[in-house]
Parts: C-alpha cells; structure tokens; sequence
C-alpha cells in the first residue's frame, strides 16, 4: 500500500501498515489504533459499527424509502430525458419527455465519430486522474498543517485559500491565458492540469483540514507521547482513518477536473489533439445554427457516464473504508 | 471540533507577517505592466506582397510545400470538407489544415488565438466591434483591397454590400475603409411557412408583404399560431423587428445607424412604426404565448412537428426545417409595396487572411476558388446558401427558393445588416428590450430610446478612442 | 533510537515551521496559477482594455462605472434570490436526506446514492437544455398541472417575469442538492452510533434527532457546503445563459453574466476584470459572514 493517500489500502488500520514497515523504521514507535473512548459531543471520530441504526420504526423507514425514492426520481428525470431524445431516431428533433418507438443508437455513432469522442475521452481521463493525484498529494500535508499545526499567518493563509474557493474565473482566464502564453504552456497538457490542480487545492485543504481537526486530540497526542514524528502521525494515525474522506474528495475532484470547460477552452486555444470531453460536447451544444437535440443529447451522455462510473466505484471503496472502520472495533 | 477557519487567533508568534506582505509585492512586480504591452503592431506593407491578379497554381507551386492553416465555425465544416478535397487537387503543393469550433467556443477564443505568435492563415472573424473589430484594431488581419480588385469581387458587389466588411484602419468605425474580410455565404432572415398548414387553411404561399400578413390574420382566425417564436435566445425577435423594419426603411438609412454615422438615430418614424406592429403582433396573439421561455432551437423543432404556420428565422434554418417537412416546407421574403426584396441579412460569417501568414498566395487562393462557382456548388452540396447562385444546383426545393431570393436580395442590395453590430453591447441591449417590448413593459417610445442610449454611448467612447489615439501620436 | 534523535524531534515538534513545509508544495502552485493571475486581474481592473492593444490607465473609473449601473445591482439583487435557491434549499435538502440515510437501514443505499449523484455529472449546458424542455409551455411541468387540472397555473416558467427568476434558481437547487449530499454522507460516516442511542434513550423523535444530533455533527461539512453552494449562486452563468441569456428583459440577469459579455462579446477586459474582482470581495464577504454565524452557534 502507498504511503502517500492511503487510499489504496484495503482495510487501512495502523496494523496493516505497521506490517508493511521496513526493516530500517524498524525502531518506529507503534501506533495503537483508536482507543476506545466516549467521544466529545460534536467531535466524533469512529465510523459507526454499521452504516445505519436499525431500529427505526417500520413506518419512519417506508417514510423514508418514499422521499428517497420521490428525491431520486426529480434527480433523475431530466437525465431520462436526454436519454430518451438520445435514443431517438437521427434527425427526429424530440424534445422534452418523448419516448422514442424504436431504440435507435446512430445519434451516439454520430456524436462519438464527429465529437472525436476516443481521444476527448482519452485526453480527459489523463488529465482528471492527473488533477486528482496531484491535488492530494498537496492537499493533505497542506490540511494536515492547517488542522494541527499552530503557526503565524495561519488565519491569513486560511482566508487567501478561501479566495480561490470563490474566484470567478472568467475574470482570471484572461491574463492566466496571458501568463501560460509567456511561460509558453499554452497549448499543453500543463495547461490543461496545472491551473485546476491550483484551484482544486483550496477545496482539497479545507476538506482534509475539515476531517483533520474532526480527529479526536487525544490520538494525535497518543502518538507523539509515543515518539511518532508529525509525518509518522500523518501516516499511521490520520490517513488510515481518512479513506472516506479521500474518496469523497477524489470524486468530487474527479468530477469538476472532468467537467471544466472554460479552462480547457481558453488554455488550449489551437492544439486539437487536447480536446477533452466538455469541448468535444461543446461542439454540438455550442453550435447555435445545425444544432441537432438527439446528437446533443448522446455526446452529453457519453460525457457524463464515466464520471458516474468513477463515482460508482469509489462508492464501493467509500463504502468498504467505512466496513474496515467497523471491523477495527 | 476545531471550525475549518478558525485560526490565527491568540497565542501564536506573529512574526513575519511582512512576509505575506512580500509575497505579494514579488507577485505584483510579476504582473505589473500596461497590459497589452508588447503586442505586435500592424506592419506597413501588405503582408505577402500585393495581389495583381488571380493567385494560379504556378505561383502557389513557386513556394513548394505549404501547409496552409484554417480555423473556422463548425458550421463550415462540410463545405470545407468539400471544398479543400478541390483545392488540394488544383494546388497539389498545398495541404490544408482544417479546425472547427463549436460557435459560442469559437468566438470566445478567436481574438486571442489571432494575437498569438502562429496564428492559422485563414480565418473567420465576424461582423461588428466584437470580433473584426478588435481583430483589425490589433493590426492582425491583411488588407484584401488588392485581392478583392484582383479577383473582381467588387464587381461581383457594386452596392454596399461589401461595406459590413470594410473598416478605419483604428477598428474604430465599419462601412468605409479598406476591405478586411470576404464571404461565401449570404444568410438572411425569412418566412419560412409550412405547406400543408397554407392550404388547409386556404392561404396562398405570399409574395408580398400584404399578402403575408393577411395569412398572418387568417391563421389567426382558424385558430392556428401564426408565427412560431422562440426568443429565450434574446435574438430571434431582434430578427422579427428587422424583417418587419426593412419593409418600411430605406435599406441606406438602417445601415447608416448600424454604421455609427453622425446624426442618425433609432427613433425614426419608420423604426416607430415597425416596433409598434411587432408589438401589435404579440398583442393579437400572433406569436403565441410563452415565447420568452422557449429557445430558438426548440421553437425550429416545433415548427417541423407542425406547431405554427409561419416561422420568420434565418435562411440558414434551411436543413432542419428541410429535414423534418421535406417537401412541405416553403421559404421566402415578401417584396416590400414598390416590389423591391429587402431582408434584415448579411454576409455569413467572413474570411480574414492572418496579417502574420508566411502562406499568403495559398490564402489568397483559397478564397479565391471559394468565392469561384467550385466553392458555390461545394457550399450547395452541404446544404447552405452561397453568395454566386447563377449555375449552382441547390439540392432540393427549398434550397432552390433559397438560392432564388437571395439572388434578388443581392441583386438589389437589399441586406440590411443586423442591429446588434451598431455597438459591442447592442446585443444584450436590443434583446432583452424587445422582451420587454413584446410583453408591454416597455413602451414603443422608452423601446427605442433604449437602443438609442446604447449606441450614443458606446459611439461617444469610440470617439474619445480615436480622439486619445490621434493627440497620442 | 538513540537519546538524541528523540530529543531531536521532540525539539521539532515543538517548532511551527514544519508547517510551511507541508504548505510549500500546494502554495508554490497555488501562488502560481490562482493567487497570480488573481493579481493581474486586479491589476487590469484599473484599465480600459481590450485584451489585446495597449491598456489605458483609468484608475478606479471601471469600479465606480460598476457601483453606479443600475443592471448591475438588479442583477446583484437576483444573485441574492439565487443564494437562497442556490444554497439554502440545497444544503437543507442535503442535510434531510443524509438524515434519512443514516438513521434508518436504507435497502439499496448505494444505488440511492448513486441516483442522487446524477444532477452533479450533467454538463451544466445541458443541464440547461433538459429544465427548458420541463418548463416548456407545452412541456411535462404544465402537462402534469393541466392533469390534476391547475390549468390556471400553466404558463412558460421561463419566458414570464413573474416566474423566470425562481424557475431557473430551482435548476440550480437541483444541480447542488447532489453536491450537498455527497458532502455531508461522507460526514455522517464519522457520527459515531452512541449519540443516536443516547438520543433515543432520552426519548429523543426524528426531528429532535436530527437537530441535536446530525445537524451539529455536520457543521464543518454544512460551511463548506455553503461556501461552495453561495459561490456558485453569486457566481453562476452557464445555466443562467443557457435558458434566459437573463430575459425576459432583465429578469434573471446576473453579475456575471455582466461579466461574461465584457470578457468574451465586447471584450471589455477591464470592466470584465473589475466584475470579477468585486464579485470574489463580496463572495469572501459573504462566506466570512456564514463562518462567522456557524462559529458563534459552534460556541
């Protein structure tokens, strides 16, 4: 398992990493796992044994069964309707809830041969995986600082981080474009990865910080009493624990990476073999004069699948990190 | 637990707080500079050399290998599929690069993509401040009054109709100067209306402007839509007022207003008058109900599906509609009370030959075989409307149409622009007044005087502009 | 380990410049490609610029045009309406369906969950395209009001003043419930089981539950989820553009749809500059006012 993420570990327990140690760190201090304690109110830290509290009354869980049920069918309906248009036959010109006589795939043949969709997908996922890996391995240490650490400039860094949590950056693309054009990155996989990384990261601190400083006190100070550096208390305390934390972070990067237009737009403004998905979608949405609602439709779904497939799947690790934490009890 | 931003507070050395300070001053030292300074001013001569006559093979062959740089509107696409299959045959040296954006991504990116130190040889620009403008402020195109002399394109247009192209070498003021920019495709709004719908109805396919709207007033009174509208775009009514306008205003006069000329203003009797019908329309119910919420797209799709019976849209709706109601689809733009076709139009989308293009021969010739009758049968065979129909095959009957009124429009110089190039804001501004107008918040009087408070401004910062340019030199 | 190692790190606990170090690597790109850019900008803000010819200093001339246009504070006082479509209903929604999902065994959570996601993955653009076609006048939303005969109330939700404002802030509620969501089950996997028993064992319903329990635990995830949501309220242009361009008339104008035009349509990049800049004050200004309330209610 790497040391760096944490993510990639199975069950994630100080355990299964203190096996891993390495005949030089042989000496390191062994980190217990949690103590068992009664948390402060507000300040939680073990996962719950199992995912849900099982004795709801029967009536409270068909109550809620029915609003989840209710709530995904809004959630769900506008999709079904691009999906339905897509379905159509080519040329067909469906718009709203209408339910094609036939299933009919050419308008996805279509998008996928006019939108070069091979190599924008292709170019995406190189970068959203890119994105993603490079955001955490700053982000972490950098919320780690933040959650534990007492240094000068604290809160004014905190605050300057915020800022780029809500700049508008259709004001900034402009002289960003001017700066990757003088550091001659334009029309680079750089300038594709390196300003969302920079954008990403102040979303990713004060989400770890966030989960840092939920962390009880008393397992940190555990392991220093034990002699664990702050970079051993890092790994063998904080990461382990923080598996939920990372994937739903990942997939949150994951999704905005995957999905950011404007960026890949201005940044790549001649090199079309960078086209990533949301510019070869662009080309039918953006198109006001031979627009074609089927054609539109089935690029947006080829768009939007693998994104919804990367978060299925870190579900099921989201899901497993949060068995692991049951298991350790 | 510890609020995510919580800290700083209380107990912590406050040393090097000047260290953020100095950050920031490094930063600023980076970023400080005019911006825009460093830019590539305009050369002299004409980039290329001058063009005396029509660029042949021989002299494009005189180069040897080129490879010659396009970068236009996705909608270009399949004509330019065509048409460079041809051209790379006539001009075996030449291999063409071809790349396509959608056009709202194409727009954005166009001016910056120019200024860059390798800019493609050939491209789209757009009508008005917005685009050719800045393009031309910035010294980035070529001037192709030679090449238009050369190839004879100023015969081909001897009313005015290549003055949307022409500009003051500031890029401040259009409708005069040197010419920038060519086209291929002659786009304008028309009626198209639905075929079977006219004659359940009774109603004659019109010729005049009379004659259409009385077929507006009898769908009315069978209870059909007379006219399908979708304006959540803001720009599909902005076309209504010009169709209508250009039946009652001289062609010369509304390009005047669009052209910035002094002393001209868009609260003319005859703008009253047109936006007081357009207004009337909605009053009657002509144009339905819901309109402001229903986009241009959607509203082509409803028109095909047999929702309305008349559709005033541009003439580049043509295969949509065509697809969907084949036969069934009729086009065309009725003749004003003196006979003459008059049509809120323009050129499509120009040309513009780089002023940094190392390929200016294998440019010149492009645009040469484009505006020839091999780029007007290649734009036929994609299904869009060239400028030069005379022996041009249009694919099917409404691109027949097409092609016929067009001709007239030409013949006649009946284009009369679009408002939203009178200034870089007319856009946003006629669009969302005319919504205002349709639904009675705005009165006809307040209507114009709202346009007309939009372009007085931006015209008088154009003249400061200018005016701080001269007392700079 | 000998005595002085230990000591050694005892000492460089003890010291707060590690920090940096685990700061370094994320500022060095941050400093580069936010926080610089961010500058210029602001630096632009004070000229008239086309984004291409040489700039003319105006000073603070673009701020004052922008204080004193009266299109830009209606559409200031729509971004407000936003906040509470954008943000408040999102982040409420969000915290009562991970309620739901914690508190009862939910058969096929992960699908639900899965489901749920789905309003984040669409491309805002057709996003757009697919609540057009809902709001349509003769689309699904009216077909359903006709069917239980509240003809009266069909109408074309975007095309009509009265309605455009609210029906495109209820696209945007959609869009972020997913978000919320997402964030606060990551959050609720920390809501150690105790704290239910012991709610329960004072006889605590679902809603004393939730409010004492869920609500509490959440807060760190409930500011972030505000601050993303209240960004992209104050903020939001595509699903703006895509469905009124800010019609009827100026109903559903925003600033940065303001913002927008001057970047890319007129090229007015410092007007467009300036937009910018005074939009990320007031966003910090509003985040800062939320931390501030969920700090003294923490306290």
């Amino acid at each position: 398992m790497t040391d760096t993420t944490g993510t990639t570990g199975t069950a994630g327990t100080a355990d299964t990493a203190d096996s891993t140690a390495r005949p030089g760190r042989r000496n390191r201090p062994r980190v217990r796992p949690p103590y068992r304690r009664r948390p402060r109110r507000g300040a939680p830290h073990r996962p719950p044994r199992r995912r849900a509290v099982a004795d709801g009354s029967r009536r409270e869980s068909l109550l809620g069964h029915a609003l989840l049920v209710l709530a995904s069918l809004v959630a769900l309906y506008p999709f079904v309707q691009i999906l339905l248009v897509a379905l159509h036959e080519p040329g067909a010109r469906a718009t709203g809830l209408s339910i094609p006589s036939s299933v009919h795939l050419d308008n996805f043949a279509t998008a996928w041969r006019r939108g070069l969709f091979s190599e924008a997908l292709t170019n995406s996922l190189l970068v959203a995986a890119a994105v993603v890996a490079l955001t955490l391995l700053i982000c972490v240490p950098a919320g780690y600082a933040f959650a534990c650490f007492r240094f000068p400039l604290r809160g004014p860094l905190l605050a300057l981080l915020m800022t780029g949590l809500v700049l508008p950056y259709e004001a900034t693309v402009i002289p960003l474009s001017y700066q990757m054009r003088e550091w001659g990155l334009l029309d680079t996989y750089w300038a594709l990865i390196l300003p969302q990384v920079g954008l990403s990261f102040a979303l990713g601190t004060f989400w770890m910080r966030n989960f840092f400083a939920a962390v009880p006190r008393s397992l940190r100070e555990a392991a220093e009493l034990d002699g664990a550096t702050r970079l051993q208390t890092l790994r063998k305390v904080l990461l382990p624990l923080s598996v939920p934390a990372l994937t739903t972070l990942a997939a949150l990067l994951f999704l905005y990476a995957w999905n950011e237009f404007l960026l890949a737009l201005v940044l790549v403004p001649d090199n079309p073999g960078l086209r990533t998905a949301p510019l070869a979608l662009s080309f039918f949405t953006g198109d006001r004069r031979t627009s074609d609602p089927g054609v539109t439709s089935a690029a947006a779904v080829l768009v939007a699948l693998p994104v919804l497939a990367v978060y299925v799947l870190l579900q099921r690790r989201f899901i497993s990190g949060m068995l692991s934490g049951a298991v350790r009890e | 637990m510890g609020w995510w931003l919580r800290g700083g507070r209380g107990g912590e050395p406050r040393r090097g707080v000047g260290v953020l300070a100095a950050l920031g001053c490094v930063l600023a030292l980076g970023a400080c500079s005019v911006p825009g300074a460093g830019g590539a001013a305009a050369g002299q001569e004409l980039p290329g050399g001058r063009i005396l006559r029509p660029v042949g093979p021989e002299r494009v062959a005189e180069h040897g290998r080129t490879t010659l740089r396009v970068l236009a509107d996705s909608g270009e696409r399949e004509f330019l599929k065509r048409l460079v299959a041809r051209f790379e045959k006539k001009y075996p040296n030449v291999r063409v690069e071809v790349e396509t954006k959608a056009s709202t991504d194409f727009f954005k990116t166009i001016v910056t993509t120019m200024s860059g130190e390798h800019p493609p040889d050939l491209v789209q620009g757009n009508q008005g401040y917005g685009v050719d403008g800045q393009l031309v402020r910035a010294g980035l195109l070529r001037p192709l009054d030679d090449v238009s002399h050369a190839y004879g394109w100023d015969l081909d247009h001897p009313g005015g109709t290549t003055d949307q192209l022409r500009w003051t070498p500031d890029g401040t003021l259009f409708g005069s100067g040197s010419l920038y920019g060519i086209s291929q495709s002659n786009e304008y709004i028309g009626v198209f209306y639905n075929r079977s719908k006219l004659s359940e109805l009774g109603i004659r396919p019109p010729h005049s402007w009379a004659e259409f709207t009385a077929g507006l007033r009898k769908a009315k009174e069978a209870g059909e839509l007379p006219l399908q509208l979708g304006n959540a775009d803001q720009y599909p009514a902005e076309q209504l007022l010009g169709t209508i306008q250009a039946q009652k205003v001289p062609v010369n006069e509304s390009r005047a207003w669009i052209n910035g000329v002094p002393g001209t203003t868009f609260a003319t009797a005859g703008n009253r008058e047109a936006a007081r019908e357009l207004r009337g329309w909605a009053r009657k119910g002509y144009l339905g109900t819901g309109y402001n919420g229903v986009s241009a797209d959607d509203a082509v799709s409803k028109f095909t599906a047999g929702k309305g019976v008349f559709m005033i849209a541009g003439s580049w709706n043509a295969p949509a509609v065509g697809g969907k109601l084949g036969d069934d689809a009729g086009f065309t733009v009725p003749r004003t009370a003196d006979g003459r076709t008059v049509a809120a139009g323009a050129f499509g989308l120009p040309w513009h030959i780089s002023a940094k293009s190392d390929a200016t021969d294998a440019a010149v010739a492009f645009l040469g075989m484009m505006q020839s009758r091999t780029g007007a049968q290649a734009m036929a065979d994609a299904g869009r409307l060239p400028v030069v129909t005379d022996g041009v095959d249009m694919p099917d009957r409404l691109g027949r149409q097409q092609a016929a009124t067009g001709k007239r429009l030409l013949l006649g110089d009946g284009q009369t622009y679009y408002f939203d190039w009178a200034s870089h804001s007319m856009l946003a501004t006629i669009g969302s007044a005319t919504q205002d107008l349709l639904t009675g918040r705005l009165s006809v009087g307040a209507y114009l005087r709202r346009i007309e408070r939009d372009r007085a401004g931006f015209l008088a910062e154009q003249e400061a502009k200018t005016r701080g340019r001269g007392g700079g030199s | 380990m000998t005595a002085s190692r230990a000591r050694l790190r005892a000492w460089a606990r003890r010291q707060y410049w590690p920090a940096y170090l685990y700061l370094l690597p994320g500022a060095v790109v941050y400093v580069l490609f936010v926080l610089r850019p961010l500058l210029m900008t602001a630096w632009i803000s004070l000229f008239d610029w086309d984004g291409l010819t040489l700039g003319t200093w105006v000073g603070p001339d673009n701020y004052t045009a922008l204080l004193t246009d009266p299109r830009l504070r209606e559409a200031l006082l729509h971004s407000l309406v936003f906040l509470f479509f954008y943000a408040l209903v999102p982040v409420a929604a969000g915290l009562v369906l991970t309620a739901l999902m914690v508190r009862v065994r939910i058969r096929g959570l992960g699908v639900f969950r899965a489901l749920l996601f789905v309003p984040q993955v669409l491309s805002t653009v057709v996003v757009a395209v697919s609540w057009r076609w809902i709001y349509d006048p003769d689309g699904p939303l009216n077909g359903l009001l006709r069917a239980v005969g509240l003809d009266a109330l069909a109408r074309s939700w975007l095309g009509d003043n009265a309605t455009a404002l609210p029906a495109v802030g209820l696209i945007g509620s959609w869009v972020m419930c997913g978000l919320c969501l997402v964030l606060f089950l990551a959050g609720a996997l920390r809501i150690p089981r105790e704290l239910f028993e012991a709610a329960r064992l004072d006889g605590a319903g679902p809603v004393r539950e939730f409010r004492t329990v869920i609500v509490p635990a959440l807060r760190g995830e409930t500011g972030l989820a505000l601050v993303l949501t209240v960004t992209q309220a104050l903020r939001n242009f595509d699903i703006v553009w895509n469905t009124t361009a800010g019609g009827p008339g100026h109903s559903t104008t925003v600033p940065s749809v303001f913002l927008y035009q001057d970047a890319f349509v007129s090229r007015e990049v410092g007007d467009a500059a300036a937009i910018g800049i005074a939009l990320t004050l007031l966003t910090l200004t509003v985040c800062g006012l939320i931390t501030r309330v969920l700090r003294e209610r923490e306290g």
